[in-house]
């Protein structure tokens, strides 16, 4: 098993941050997920911007990316992530409560590498976090490191 | 020709000269009627009657008398009706000499006479005598044509004018004078042109120089007038052109009605229309915006109802894994109910989403073969009836005019329902067939799936396609009673009806109706 590299989840709803961290953590998979709390936060920390100059150099493997978020939402992230050549690369998997037709055609045509949709029933909940989480981290060969997607 | 037994001479000849024969040649050939008579008075010298001394054949047949009877007569004798005005005027001819012009009614004769008469010596008269009963009949009856087309002129509702050739009016009768404000003397100052709006009069003249032409005996027209307080009005227009007796062009009657109230009532109808228009799209756009509004609601009730109930089954959980030892066995039945009752909540937010969908999405309708669609719809089912006995017997379909993918969802939630209420069975029958079209349809695909589950109380089958409405125990059957009331909204969506029969414990059959495909462009 490779050495997993780190998670960038970005969650408003800090329930959903603790079930989910809970459910990465029953399979050893929470080691090096970093929280940030609205779309300006994560762009801030990809960006190393404000709060987050002093950050690892090494950029996140994944993305766990809400839509519905303050201030800048999840599709606004997604454009900026993905019409970026040195952070295209990054895998971004949107994990959401809706399963509006409208929200996974836009995700999807700016370049969301999965959408999930977060299951009401714990245990399947519990289980689509456990399973994106081995498939991005431990099945999915990463970009290499410093190659831009260009 | 003959002689006759009468004297024109007080004083005759033996023979008579050729002067004589001449005379007598032109008194009986004269084309009026020509008597020569003696005046005849009182003892106080007032004319009382007269003798006939000599008469013409032409008087013979003006008065239907003959001479050998009436010459040496008097007039009263042979004419006891005689009016005393004939006597008295012809008196006065024969007295003074002065000759006169009678014309007047011999009730006598039963005719209008014009006599010319004057006095050939003293005493008496000669008489010239023309009938003119025929004539004076005849311009009584013109008279009386005319009175009568006078009234109607005057009395007509319509505006009536007369035209001449070069368009000034002649006349106007009383309707047209209240139409247009001016008085009848005012009108026949006026040409057509200086009544008429200034954009109509080139129509008009087009048309008025077409008639006078002879390219055409009438023409009709909407056109505006100028009334004398400078107000337009509406007048439809009647035009036909008179002749006079040698086929010449003489004059136009127009006949004109106020159209200014049906002018105005279709502008109003026009306006009212446009407001009607103005209203729908008003009221398009309300329901646009209402569409939209439930649309984001939709949208919120499908992303924030959602994270509190996955909290409430996620934190039960997490509460079992931590305190699971040291809760006893009711608490591990709350928590249970607790997580049960978070599930049951969160499929009827998805169900209650997709009913909402079917309800809003735009109808993509094409021709769709239901055999292949029923297949795939009984294929997404199956998975639900794994390690299950189902016999299945699917008849030959037909096409449908529809929306593929909501038709799919009604008959995934019609074959769901069958294997659902068949579950206790030990082989669960499912028929899918084609029914004959009902009566009031014939244009329409009957479908039917029947099963032989539990069936229902046919006194509630109008209850099961309403929404959230079941007929069994949530113990019994799990559900939302959202499916049927899908299937309805789509079929009925469609133009179609549907309808269900069964009975307790002896299976169900749901009937759908659809459109044909054929006719579908």
């Amino acid at each position: 098993m490779r050495e997993p590299g780190s998670i960038l989840y970005v969650e408003d709803d800090e329930r959903d941050v603790e079930l989910t961290l809970g459910a990465l953590e029953e399979h050893h998979l929470a080691n090096g997920v970093t929280v940030v709390r609205d779309g300006e936060e994560a762009l801030d920390y990809l960006y190393r911007r404000r709060g987050f100059q002093e950050r690892p150099t090494k950029d996140p493997v994944l993305l766990l990316l809400d839509l519905k978020m303050p201030k800048v939402d999840g599709f606004e992230v997604l454009r900026q992530i993905k019409s970026d050549d040195r952070l295209k690369t990054i895998p971004v998997v949107v994990l959401t409560s809706s399963r509006e037709e409208k929200d996974l055609i836009t995700s999807y045509r700016l370049g969301v590498n999965a959408y999930v949709v977060k299951p009401v029933d714990f245990e399947q909940f519990v289980g689509a976090v456990k399973d994106l989480g081995l498939f991005w981290l431990v099945v999915n060969e990463p970009p290499p490191p410093g190659k831009s997607g260009r | 020709m003959s002689a006759k037994n009468v004297t024109l001479d007080p004083s005759p000849q033996e023979a008579p000269n050729d002067s004589e024969v001449k005379y007598r040649q032109l008194f009986d050939n004269l084309i009026h009627g020509f008597a020569i008579q003696e005046i005849i008075c009182d003892e106080q010298g007032k004319p009382c009657d007269f003798r006939i001394l000599e008469v013409n054949r032409r008087w013979e047949e003006i008065t239907g008398a003959k001479a050998e009877d009436v010459v040496g007569k008097t007039a009263r004798e042979m004419f006891p009706e005689v009016e005393d005005y004939w006597i008295e005027a012809l008196g006065r001819v024969a007295l003074t000499g002065e000759p006169a012009r009678l014309e007047n009614y011999a009730r006598a004769l039963g005719k209008h006479l014009d006599l010319s008469v004057f006095s050939p010596r003293k005493g008496q008269f000669a008489s010239v005598c023309i009938d003119v009963t025929e004539k004076k009949r005849t311009v009584e009856a013109l008279q009386r044509s005319e009175a009568r087309f006078r009234a109607i002129f005057e009395g007509a509702g319509v505006g009536i004018a007369l035209v001449d050739l070069s368009g000034r009016l002649q006349d106007g009768n009383a309707a047209l004078q209240n139409m247009l404000g001016f008085t009848r003397e005012e009108l026949t100052t006026k040409t057509v042109a200086e009544i008429t709006h200034p954009e109509d009069l080139e129509k008009n003249h087009d048309l008025h120089q077409d008639l006078i032409s002879g390219r055409r005996d009438h023409y009709a027209l909407e056109k505006r007038y100028i009334r004398k307080d400078g107000r337009t009005i509406w007048g439809r227009l009647n035009v036909s052109l008179v002749r006079d007796s040698t086929g010449r062009p003489d004059y136009c009657v127009g006949m004109v009605e106020d159209a200014s109230e049906r002018k105005h009532a279709e502008e109003e109808l026009h306006r009212l229309n446009e407001e009607l228009e103005q209203r729908v799209l008003d009221r398009t756009a309300a329901l646009d915006s209402a569409n939209k509004e439930l649309s984001a609601f939709s949208y919120s009730v499908s992303h924030d109802l959602r994270a509190p109930l996955r909290h409430v089954t996620g934190f039960v959980n997490l509460l079992e894994q931590h305190a699971g030892a040291s809760m006893d066995e009711k608490a591990r039945r709350y928590a249970g109910i607790i997580a049960d009752s978070a599930r049951r909540m969160g499929r009827l937010i998805d169900d209650l989403l997709e009913f909402s969908r079917t309800g809003r999405a735009e109808l993509k309708r094409s021709v769709v073969a239901l055999a292949p669609l029923l297949e795939e719809a009984r294929r997404e089912c199956l998975r639900d009836a794994e390690g299950r006995n189902v016999q299945w017997k699917i008849a030959e379909l037909p096409e449908a005019a529809g929306d593929r993918s909501l038709l799919r969802l009604a008959f995934v939630n019609l074959i769901a329902n069958a294997l659902k209420f068949t579950r206790d069975r030990a082989v669960a029958e499912i028929e899918v067939g084609l029914a004959p079209p009902e009566e009031a349809a014939e244009d329409a695909v009957v479908i039917f799936v029947r099963d032989n589950g539990v069936g229902f109380d046919p006194r509630y089958a109008g209850k099961l396609f309403g929404i959230f409405q079941r007929l069994h125990a949530a113990e019994e059957f799990e559900g939302t009673g959202i499916g049927l009331a899908n299937v309805k909204r789509i079929v009925e969506r469609h133009g179609g009806r549907v309808w269900a029969e069964g009975a307790v414990g002896q299976g169900a059959a749901f009937y759908v109706s659809l459109p044909e495909a054929r006719g579908f462009e």
